[in-house]
């Protein structure tokens, strides 16, 4: 065949437009300045977005350039309930992404924190429904409690146990438990609540019997300072005790945790029943704060957009509450804009969805490097072809 | 140094968050309207949609429309949202919202909630939250003189045509009860002999449970169908079928241009603007004056039949007309106890009163038949006739469970 050797011959071979590097030494100003420009950025993209698809004209909106932000900030910030109302939302998101920290940490990959908090959320509401009406309040609150502990802890166990002893996945062991919590609530459900309704319905809505208290006539506050304290207990057991040394080991590799004399077994399904504990009290949190009923929808995909917050937060309960508070401003904030600017929910999804996928973007930025070789790049185009040999040796060589 | 980047981070977001905060002013009332699905998939909430878009551009009101929140603790917070940003009214379109509607009108006693077909506001006795429902058994007994004329000029050609039709129906349940058998005294005004049968689909929207059941009706020996239920499957069916019908919340010509007759459905604009009207005039929100129950008719607009469908027989639209006003000025009633029977025996309280367990629990000693008959949608708005008549057989789900 000549004429393809003829056209082998001709195949030019360029450099590489760019290439990517890891960065070793990160200063902090830069980090600030990339993740600072990319929130600016999806802010940005999305006020225009926002703007584009809205039907509203500038005439009955002469503000609809910034109209975005204006209903955003409305939305969670406009006055003491819905501050209150979204530090609630970015405390229970906060809670739940700190809780699968632990496990994340010696690289058992939890995604079940879902269905954690949901079976929290199931215990808690058992006893609000058939305990909590004949005893004091206080009681009924130590007893939700318990059972919401006993609950979830035991739903992150199984997966651990079955994990340290027959060594399954524990993605799709944790995944799957999820679905067996919905269930599990769903048949509750359906079992219990009045006839005509697709849900439960308000538990105990004349007698706020297991209802947490109101402070300053909130009942976010108690449970938003609970989290705070958790959070910060969490961070430190991490970085300070022992347990936290285990599970950083653990992290660098199973062999070397086997050879310094950590029970690998134990730390796996203790880290797990932890991990399920502070979900459970998160399911605590959230029915008897807020939801006071428990329903199939009721921990509303937090317990897996907590993977997310967990990951950016890189595995730091305390850098985790930025994201989390940015996260509870623009799902509620985009909501609120697309209500106001006469434009469909869906469109509000979208727009969350944007806002991280670009944050999670700037983490590629942050770590490693690009470096653009324009000169070589034209220049390698204009060199004569390669001496003949050489191109397919060239070309098998990289695929 | 970590945390300084976060502080200063967070600083930043709590800045520019302030700055824009002060800019914000808008002199339209804001009304607010909770709904359960997106206005584009389905019906049942477009209905409410689209009023309400109506409704705002004839009031002038700030319509601010929150779709998909589910049946859950959710709607409060929403609920609670829209309260906090400023709208005076809050409405909400399921069944399902309305314990959370109840939760938000207690934590806002200055914002009128409103919720469409809910039964708890009487009980409830809060000034600021309200049921409302309409008379929409009154369109359903017009739509079944239409089918009346259809069958009876069908028996006159044809005498072997039998005196049965079919009923395809969603749960059952008092409203879709109350729906079936006004539409039944409808078609039985013009034809005395009529027996209906009715099969249950078990959900609001199942396109293939509702075409399944039309078919099984229809063969079964009935000659035209009419449904309560939220899916094209019947009259779908009924076209292929060529079996005349009649369905609800809107026409259905497009699918069904040979067969289709007439449709009925709850216009929401007379409810939006009457609530939003009394909070107008209102010196402030929470002294409106909104019954707990309200109930709308065709006087209120609130009850509408669409246009008529090419093959209804002929006088059908004067014989509309003239029940119409019957039903309008209150000389005729829809559950006449002298116009039908309960497993034999006259209507009486004792064979009427409706189900406390699975309908509503009303005081007792309330008098639900009075001066000749049935009083629906008076001591709630929500319907409750949840009698099986006679003439009426109920052949249960189309799917039945073991």
């Amino acid at each position: 065949m000549p004429e393809l050797a003829q056209k082998q011959k001709v195949k030019k071979v360029r450099n590489p437009l760019f290439h990517i590097a890891r960065r070793n030494e990160v200063p902090t100003w830069f980090v600030f300045v990339v993740k600072l420009s990319f929130i600016l950025g999806a802010l940005l993209l999305c006020g225009i977005i926002s703007f584009l698809v809205s039907p509203i004209t500038l005439d009955e909106m002469p503000e609809k350039f910034i109209s975005y932000y204006i209903f955003v900030v409305e939305g969670t910030f406009f006055n003491m309930n819905t501050a209150f109302s979204t530090l609630w939302n970015a405390s229970l998101l906060l809670i739940i992404a700190a809780a699968i920290t632990p496990a994340f940490k010696m690289k058992f990959w939890n995604i079940g924190a879902e269905g954690q908090v949901l079976m929290g959320c199931f215990g808690a509401a058992i006893v609000m429904k058939f305990i909590a009406p004949s005893i004091p309040n206080f009681l009924a609150l130590i007893l939700m409690l318990v059972l919401a502990l006993i609950f979830a802890a035991a739903w992150a166990a199984i997966p651990a146990i079955f994990k340290a002893f027959f060594n399954t996945n524990e993605t799709l062991f944790t995944l799957m438990m999820n679905y067996i919590a919905i269930g599990l609530v769903a048949a509750f459900s359906l079992k219990f609540k009045a006839t005509g309704s697709t849900a439960l319905g308000v538990l105990n809505a004349g007698t706020h019997a297991g209802w947490m208290p109101e402070i300053f006539g909130s009942s976010y506050l108690i449970g938003i300072f609970v989290i705070i304290n958790l959070v910060v207990a969490l961070w430190f057991y991490l970085k300070y005790s022992k347990h936290g040394y285990e599970i950083a080991v653990l992290n660098g590799s199973v062999r070397t945790a086997e050879y310094v004399g950590i029970n690998v077994k134990v730390v796996t399904i203790r880290t797990m029943i932890l991990c399920g504990a502070v979900c459970g009290i998160a399911g605590f949190l959230l029915v008897s704060g807020s939801s006071h009923t428990v329903s199939e929808t009721v921990v509303g995909g937090r317990g897996f957009t907590a993977v997310m917050i967990s990951w950016l937060g890189h595995f730091n309960p305390l850098e985790m509450v930025l994201y989390s508070v940015l996260n509870a401003i623009i799902t509620v904030g985009s909501s609120n804009a697309a209500a106001n600017l006469q434009y469909s929910g869906e469109v509000a999804n979208v727009l969350s969805g944007l806002f991280f996928l670009l944050i999670l973007t700037s983490e590629f930025f942050t770590n490693f490097r690009i470096r653009f070789n324009l000169r070589q790049f034209f220049k390698s185009k204009n060199e004569p072809p390669m001496s003949e040999g050489q191109t397919p040796k060239a070309e098998g060589g990289k695929q | 140094m970590k945390k300084v980047r976060l502080v200063s981070l967070l600083a930043l977001a709590a800045a520019s968050v302030a700055g824009l905060a002060a800019c914000n002013g808008n002199a339209k009332m804001k009304v607010g309207l909770i709904c359960l699905h997106p206005a584009d998939s389905s019906t049942y909430d477009k209905n409410f949609v689209e009023a309400f878009k109506e409704s705002a551009k004839k009031l002038g009101f700030n319509p601010i429309i929150r779709e998909n929140v589910p049946e859950g603790p959710e709607c409060r917070e929403v609920a609670e949202n829209l309260a906090d940003t400023g709208c005076k009214v809050v409405f909400a379109d399921s069944f399902g919202h309305e314990d959370y509607m109840i939760e938000a009108a207690k934590k806002h006693p200055t914002v009128q909630f409103c919720h469409a077909t809910g039964t708890k506001a009487a009980a409830e006795k809060l000034a600021n939250y309200h049921n409302a429902f309409a008379s929409i058994y009154e369109g359903r007994y017009l739509a079944g003189v239409v089918a009346g004329m259809k069958l009876q000029a069908m028996k006159a050609a044809d005498a072997s045509v039998a005196s049965k039709i079919g009923y395809v129906a969603a749960h059952p349940y008092a409203e879709v009860m109350s729906g079936y058998t006004s539409f039944y005294l409808g078609v039985k005004s013009i034809v005395e002999d009529v027996t209906m049968d009715v099969k249950y689909t078990d959900s609001w929207y199942d396109e293939t449970a509702e075409k399944t059941a039309a078919k099984a009706l229809i063969a079964g020996g009935a000659v035209l169908i009419s449904q309560h239920a939220d899916s094209y499957g019947a009259p779908t069916a009924c076209e292929e079928a060529k079996v005349p019908n009649v369905t609800y919340n809107g026409s259905t010509a497009n699918v069904a241009p040979e067969t289709f007759m007439v449709s009925s459905r709850i216009n929401w604009s007379p409810f939006y603007e009457f609530v939003v009207n009394a909070v107008k005039e209102a010196e402030s929100p929470e002294k409106a004056n909104i019954p707990a129950n309200w109930c709308g008719g065709f006087k209120e607009g609130s009850v509408e039949l669409s246009e008529l469908g090419k093959n209804v027989a002929p006088g059908t639209a004067e014989k509309v007309a003239e029940v119409k006003a019957k039903l309008e000025n209150g000389s005729l009633k829809v559950f006449d106890t002298s116009k039908f029977t309960v497993k034999g025996e006259a209507p009486s309280e004792a064979n009427m009163a409706p189900s406390k367990q699975w309908t509503f629990d009303y005081p007792d000693g309330t008098e639900f038949i009075k001066g000749g008959y049935y009083h629906e949608s008076e001591y709630r708005s929500a319907p409750s006739f949840d009698v099986l008549i006679d003439g009426i057989n109920d052949l249960g789900s189309v799917n039945p469970k073991e």
